[in-house]
């Protein structure tokens, strides 16, 4: 995903936060009782993504602030 | 019954069977076919099930599940959509159902309506290949896209985490290698920005 270094600061947080949020929100999936392991597969799969994500735009936002 | 009849019954019953057989062989070379892009009449593929929303068996249990895909072949079928039974074992085994020439905003639909937490989608990219989309249903976001289909003896001794056509002695297994990071993965996103 590409992100415009002039794009606003606080918008790049509400993005980070987001995903933070949705990673929860994954995570208490994977744990709730009869998961089966095809959906587990899925959500962990998907928090790896967003956690990538996350990894980017934290660096992309210490590119800024230099 | 006298032995002529019998005869007769007998000799119907060797056809049916021999019959089976070679639906089956075709089942799964025909998917083998269409997968690598040798049915040219096939530009989109759809690969779904509706059984187990939301990642869980549902409270009625198999035949809740059987249930629940029936009603997506209704809905396959008043679409008009051809489509083929294939297996998914990811622990479980669960019957999914591989559609051809379904659009990807359709596919996306059926997942949200039988809340499923992915769908597959296929398009054509060329004459020998496809590119395939594991796509989350909910937000309709791609999460992964691969080129490449594995049948090969490696798939073949997997127990699980597979998919497969035909039945019996006559199955074989396939794995399209999503989030696998040994195999391809397609940046659309720089094809988009080279066409433009």
């Amino acid at each position: 995903m590409n992100y415009n270094i002039n794009q606003n600061i606080e918008s790049i947080l509400q993005k980070i936060q987001e995903l933070d949020a949705n990673i929860s929100e994954r995570e208490k999936l994977i744990l709730e009782p009869n998961r089966l392991p095809k959906s587990i597969w899925h959500h962990k799969n998907i928090i790896q993504i967003e956690l990538n994500e996350i990894k980017e735009l934290k660096k992309l936002l210490t590119q800024m602030e230099k | 019954m006298n032995i002529n009849e019998l005869r007769a019954l007998v000799k119907e019953t060797v056809n049916e069977r021999q019959r089976t057989l070679i639906e089956e062989s075709l089942d799964y070379t025909d998917i083998m076919n269409i997968l690598s892009g040798e049915r040219n009449a096939i530009n989109t593929i759809g690969i779904m099930t509706a059984q187990n929303p939301n990642g869980a068996p549902p409270p009625g249990g198999r035949a809740e599940n059987l249930q629940r895909n029936k009603d997506f072949i209704r809905d396959l079928r008043a679409e008009r959509l051809g489509f083929r039974h294939i297996i998914g074992k990811f622990g479980v085994e669960e019957d999914s159902l591989f559609i051809a020439n379904i659009s990807k905003s359709q596919i996306i639909e059926f997942g949200k309506k039988y809340q499923q937490d992915a769908v597959i989608f296929a398009q054509r990219i060329d004459d020998k290949s496809f590119d395939f989309q594991y796509i989350q249903s909910k937000s309709g976001q791609v999460m992964d896209n691969k080129t490449i289909v594995l049948p090969n003896e490696e798939i073949e001794s997997r127990t699980d985490f597979y998919s497969a056509a035909g039945k019996g002695r006559k199955q074989r297994k396939f794995v399209i290698p999503f989030f696998e990071p040994d195999y391809n993965t397609i940046d659309t996103t720089q094809n988009v920005e080279d066409e433009l």
